[in-house]
């Protein structure tokens, strides 16, 4: 199992090498991380993405999954508000920041 | 860890404000309570630290009363939403670290959502939801008391128990409580292909299950026993 973490990382590593602007391929590489529970390399994964494009909403949305994995609450939910700043229908940074908020809609 | 807050502050003394600043009070915090009513806050006088009759929505009286050492605030202001939006926003620069808002209304839950507010509460609902849970069948909450003097409560595990099993911890011998459960999140992708937190539950865990840093463990056992186990 840790093989193919392995080889996926090293694949997604050899294709930002040719492009570093492969946003998509530096996401993928955080959510590896994630899952590995490296969470710190998770963060700065997703830092860097957001420095080459500021309005990344999927990096804004895993950075704060991985900040709240990492127990940095304030910062995820910085993050899924920012989210919702960029896409007021982003359902998931919603349900993830009501979650944080112990609030639960659809009863109130 | 989560520092165990000391210093609270009610924000409106109708019937959820008072119960909430009451109970707190006679569990040995300090509160202090505003509202603008004066009959309110006489009523309220002997039962917490302080009660002081003052309308937060004057930013400067309520800075006036020195409330920045609060630990947490608790909004609950009747059915003024406006108004404990603005005030919340307003405690929430003031550098209180932790503010807690009654909602009336799930558009006014969303609104403070987004400004700020870390916890918000549908008292009425969340109780509702309890009792008809209750009726039906036995569920287990956060909190439970389960006979006067015993609890169930639910805890984030405490750092004394990290990378140990539940026979290392041997917390029924140390703290005559037990285990009953372990909640743990697992780093998952969802079915759109982005990161989440699955919660998993273990009920009744074997004694070679390994706590981590991280997981919510839910004991049981006497009052003073599950207190002397938070405290470690």
């Amino acid at each position: 199992m840790n093989n193919n973490y392995e080889k996926e990382i090293a694949k997604l590593m050899a294709k930002m090498q040719e492009n570093p602007d492969d946003l998509d391929s530096q996401l993928e590489l955080g959510k590896l991380y994630f899952i590995r529970s490296e969470f710190d390399k998770a963060i700065e994964t997703y830092r860097q993405v957001l420095l080459k494009d500021a309005a990344k909403v999927s990096a804004y949305y895993n950075l704060g999954m991985a900040y709240q994995a990492r127990k940095m609450d304030e910062q995820a939910k910085q993050m899924f508000r920012k989210v919702l700043e960029l896409d007021h229908d982003h359902k998931a940074a919603q349900e993830a920041l009501d979650k944080m908020l112990n609030f639960k809609p659809g009863g109130g | 860890m989560e520092k165990i807050p000391k210093q609270f502050v009610v924000i409106g003394a109708g019937k959820f404000g008072s119960s909430v600043a009451i109970t707190l009070s006679k569990l040995g915090y300090e509160v202090t309570i505003l509202d603008k009513d004066k009959e309110k806050i006489q009523n309220m006088s002997s039962s917490v630290t302080q009660a002081i009759q003052l309308d937060a929505m004057d930013e400067k009286a309520l800075k006036s009363v020195n409330i920045e050492e609060a630990d947490v605030a608790i909004v609950s202001i009747g059915k003024q939403m406006a108004a404990s939006i603005l005030i919340t926003m307003m405690l929430k620069e003031m550098g209180i670290s932790k503010v807690v808002t009654k909602a009336i209304s799930e558009a006014h839950g969303k609104v403070l959502s987004r400004i700020g507010a870390d916890r918000i509460v549908f008292p009425e609902r969340e109780m509702g939801i309890k009792l008809a849970n209750a009726l039906i069948s036995p569920t287990l909450f956060d909190y439970v008391e389960i006979a006067p003097g015993y609890d169930i409560i639910e805890v984030n595990a405490p750092k004394f128990l990290w990378e140990k099993t539940l026979s290392e911890a041997r917390v029924r011998s140390k703290y005559q409580i037990e285990i009953i459960a372990i909640k743990q999140t697992v780093p998952r992708l969802d079915g759109s292909g982005d990161t989440t937190l699955e919660e998993e539950i273990n009920i009744v865990p074997p004694a070679d299950t390994l706590i981590h840093d991280g997981d919510r463990v839910v004991i049981i056992g006497a009052k003073d026993k599950v207190a002397r186990f938070r405290e470690k």
